[in-house]
């Protein structure tokens, strides 16, 4: 009975966070991301008893979460190729603001490696902090941290590259107008 | 911290819709339910039974959760559908024997399909995900029933076949134009239905086989270092006996007239650039999802033409210069015939 109402608890308070984590993972499909959310819950449920009340419920979730996702693509035997623009990326970017910022960020960090995506989604997206990362990814502090700065790097230098593309393609024009 | 973090910072934040959370809620408080009575009579199994018999009944006999179990219109994504489902998990819990138990699976195949073809009446493939959930289920059930049989060396009566033509038909009428998942949803169903068990196919030793065969069968056994570069080149060889098949269905395709063009060239395109993904994969050192990726492309191309419509114009036509081109024939044998017959006239009359 306590640990039922304990999970419940537990459910209110990360119900969002786990939602959020797969919308920006599954090409902002809502359908999905609430489907997956649900499993994910359901899953835990199951196996709340094993669960060391030692460690953080927030790491444990998110392992559950993360694993979950990699079984998601794997039963349905194909992978789902982010690279392909769906319309559910168009309807969320068009609807928030800065939307052409956004839109190019969101593109960027799509093609980055596997591993910096996910640091980089966990720390500015689901807003977990080095730490707790770490604890979720089983991984070193300092190893999540370089990661995320690397992760950064690249995605700065890309942005910029792009930038100064656009300007070249720009002042290209003007200069034969 | 930059502008860079500022804006990553600054991502909105998504939060669970109400009706979704009233959902999950609402499943987590049945479990909570599920456990305590399984708690409370943990060692009474036959009474559970017999509870589980009179709630199927009242479930029945009653109106709305009747509802949602019998009719073929609470499809996934519909909100009885849950209650459907837990019913179905009921009716398998309330079964004793593994082949009353395949029975129902497939029975519920079926109950798949039937949902399948009511989605696309009321095209849902704008609703593209919970059409090819229900395919994805549907699968996983069909597995269900293999593995019942291959276990307990049972033989149901096989509606396999007509179930996989059911599936050709919703593939038909999908066409080439559907997304890839659905594409790959159904393509797969179909081979699931169409394929004998899974044992049976590790036992073809071809190259087109992707399967790694789970029974060791050789008695020294390979070193790890190696099975891996087997499997690599495996893969390799398949992705070229790949290439090479969806070649050759290109020309077959083409040369049957009862297809239209455009759509041949969309589905050849479509596998054109699975390979390339899977090529792309490969390259990536992505090794644990090269395997679906090439079950998925081959599924597609052993269906492909499944997924096209025939074009009703061109066969007309075919038929038209066929009988055309037969009736030149007879005409030729007539005139032919006419020739050869005052040939022979004249030859007598100078006699």
């Amino acid at each position: 009975m306590k640990e039922d109402l304990e999970f419940i608890k537990f459910y209110n308070q990360y119900k969002d966070k786990i939602y959020n984590y797969f919308f920006y993972r599954v090409n902002f499909n809502v359908c999905l991301s609430e489907d997956l959310t649900s499993e994910v819950f359901l899953k835990a449920f199951d196996k709340f008893d094993t669960f060391d009340r030692k460690q953080s419920f927030q790491a444990w979730i998110y392992r559950i979460s993360k694993n979950h996702l990699i079984n998601y693509y794997r039963i349905a035997g194909r992978e789902t190729d982010l690279e392909k623009v769906k319309n559910t990326q168009v309807d969320f970017v068009a609807s928030i603001e800065n939307s052409l910022e956004i839109e190019r960020i969101i593109n960027k960090i799509k093609k980055l490696d596997r591993s910096c995506r996910d640091v980089l989604l966990m720390r500015f997206v689901d807003q977990l902090s080095n730490k707790e990362i770490a604890e979720v990814l089983e991984k070193e502090e300092g190893t999540v941290r370089t990661q995320i700065s690397r992760a950064l790097k690249v995605l700065r230098e890309d942005l910029h590259k792009e930038k100064s593309e656009e300007n070249t393609c720009h002042s290209g024009r003007s200069l034969s107008d | 911290m930059d502008n860079l973090e500022k804006q990553l910072n600054n991502m909105p934040q998504q939060k669970l819709s109400a009706k979704a959370d009233f959902k999950i809620k609402g499943k987590i408080y049945f479990k909570i339910w599920e456990k305590r009575v399984n708690s409370i009579f943990l060692f009474n199994s036959l009474f559970l039974k017999k509870l589980g018999f009179a709630l199927l009944i009242l479930v029945v006999v009653s109106g709305v959760p009747g509802y949602a179990y019998a009719s073929n219109n609470v499809t996934q994504g519909h909100v009885l559908y849950p209650i459907k489902k837990s019913i179905e998990k009921i009716e398998v819990g309330l079964v004793f024997s593994e082949e009353a138990k395949a029975k129902k699976y497939s029975k519920f195949v079926d109950r798949r399909i039937e949902e399948s073809f009511v989605m696309m009446k009321k095209n849902a493939i704008n609703n593209s995900d919970n059409l090819k959930r229900t395919i994805d289920n549907l699968s996983a059930t069909d597995k269900k029933i293999d593995q019942i049989v291959e276990k307990n060396k049972i033989q149901l009566i096989d509606k396999k076949e007509k179930q996989a033509s059911l599936l050709k038909e919703i593939a038909a009428k999908v066409g080439v134009d559907v997304d890839e998942d659905i594409m790959d949803s159904v393509a797969l169903a179909i081979e699931e239905l169409e394929n004998e068990s899974e044992k049976e196919q590790e036992v073809l030793i071809n190259n087109k086989n992707i399967f790694i065969p789970k029974v060791e069968t050789v008695e020294t056994k390979i070193p790890e270092k190696r099975i891996v570069e087997n499997d690599v080149d495996r893969q390799k060889q398949v992705v070229v006996d790949l290439k090479i098949d969806v070649a050759e269905l290109k020309e077959n395709l083409e040369n049957k007239m009862q297809y239209r063009g455009e759509d041949v060239s969309k589905i050849i395109g479509r596998l054109d650039s699975k390979i390339e993904n899977v090529e792309r994969v490969m390259k990536e050192n992505r090794n644990g999802s090269v395997t679906g990726l090439l079950k998925s492309t081959q599924a597609v191309m052993k269906n492909a033409k499944h997924f096209l419509k025939v074009d009703n114009q061109q066969v007309n036509k075919a038929k038209v210069n066929n009988s055309a081109s037969t009736k030149d024939e007879v005409k030729k044998e007539e005139e032919n015939k006419k020739l050869n017959g005052n040939s022979i006239k004249k030859g007598n009359s100078k006699k």
